[in-house]
């Protein structure tokens, strides 16, 4: 197992099965596969529009670059709608975190930005239990993103100063004591 | 003998071998204190820091090929903190003031480590 693939399951141990998406979602999200890849346009748009409208956000991207851009996120919708939601499938979510950490991207972000995706389906989904099935999809694809990207910010930085993970854990703890100190 | 008590009779006699020595801290390579003459509240804090001082010591002494790291010597304006590894699970830690014999604190403090790695096994 790749260690990428070993970070996702590691976020998927710890996710509680009530939030993951359900075999049932799965089948609710292919019997609906149509109507979602017929949002693809709208997602990406929505998406790139509230990055690219603020300057700070905008700030993470070279010029020229959002079509690029637009064309990873709207392969990325494409295999989150056709599926299956196998370890594959979460491995490829981890990678997604770590990219985030290349771009520097705050963790805040993806979850910003999931909810965004999550509120323009829920708005557009032809039933409750498309809109919930999404719902669980998301979140639980914004988890194992995020989850990649604290545990490679980890890794990273035990790799390049020699620092056990637990070592580090022990740094940050006294760290946030410091800082709730005042 | 607990291994606490141990720890202490091998900080005792350091301090006993060279008495300009101003604190000695014995920390697990995880930064927790296990053992030192430090006030409580320094404790926690320094195991830590000594700890990530080995780390990267260790780290920069392999990434330069310089061979197995031998011990990571801090110099301020007012004295020294060196921090020696202690076997695969200990650090130690030891303060000076500036002119110290820093020869004779290498010297005791190796084999103070040496003690240390014995005890943490």
């Amino acid at each position: 197992m790749t260690k990428i693939a070993e970070i996702a399951r590691e976020a998927m141990e710890l996710i509680n099965p009530e939030v993951r998406p359900r075999p049932e979602d799965e089948e609710v999200i292919a019997r609906h596969k149509d109507e979602l890849l017929g949002l693809t346009d709208a997602v990406v748009q929505a998406f790139y529009n509230a990055l690219f409208a603020h300057p700070p956000t905008r700030a993470f991207f070279r010029e020229g670059e959002r079509p690029t851009r637009e064309k990873t996120l709207a392969e990325w919708w494409k295999r989150t709608v056709e599926g299956p939601f196998d370890e594959k499938y979460w491995a490829w979510q981890a990678q997604v975190g770590l990219a985030h950490v290349k771009r520097g991207v705050s963790s805040a972000l993806i979850m910003l930005q999931a909810f965004l995706v999550y509120n323009l389906v829920r708005h557009h989904a032809s039933s409750p239990e498309l809109a919930a099935a999404m719902g669980r999809l998301l979140a639980t694809a914004s988890a194992v993103i995020i989850y990649a990207y604290e545990k490679t910010q980890l890794l990273s930085v035990a790799e390049t100063t020699g620092m056990s993970q637990e070592l580090l854990r022990t740094n940050i703890a006294l760290g946030v004591e410091k800082l709730l100190e005042g | 003998m607990s291994r606490q008590v141990e720890l202490q009779e091998v900080i005792r006699q350091l301090r006993q071998a060279v008495p300009e020595v101003t604190g000695v801290m014995v920390a697990s390579t995880d930064g927790l204190s296990l053992a030192s003459d430090l006030p409580e509240a320094e404790a926690a804090r320094t195991a830590a820091m000594a700890a990530t001082a080995l780390g990267l010591g260790k780290r920069i002494a392999q990434t330069s090929a310089l061979g197995g790291l031998e011990e990571v010597v801090v110099r301020g304006q007012s004295g020294y903190l060196v921090v020696y590894s202690a076997g695969e699970k200990g650090v130690l830690a030891v303060g000076a003031p500036m002119g110290a014999n820093l020869g004779l604190i290498h010297l005791e403090a190796r084999q103070a480590a040496q003690k240390i790695a014995q005890i943490l096994g």
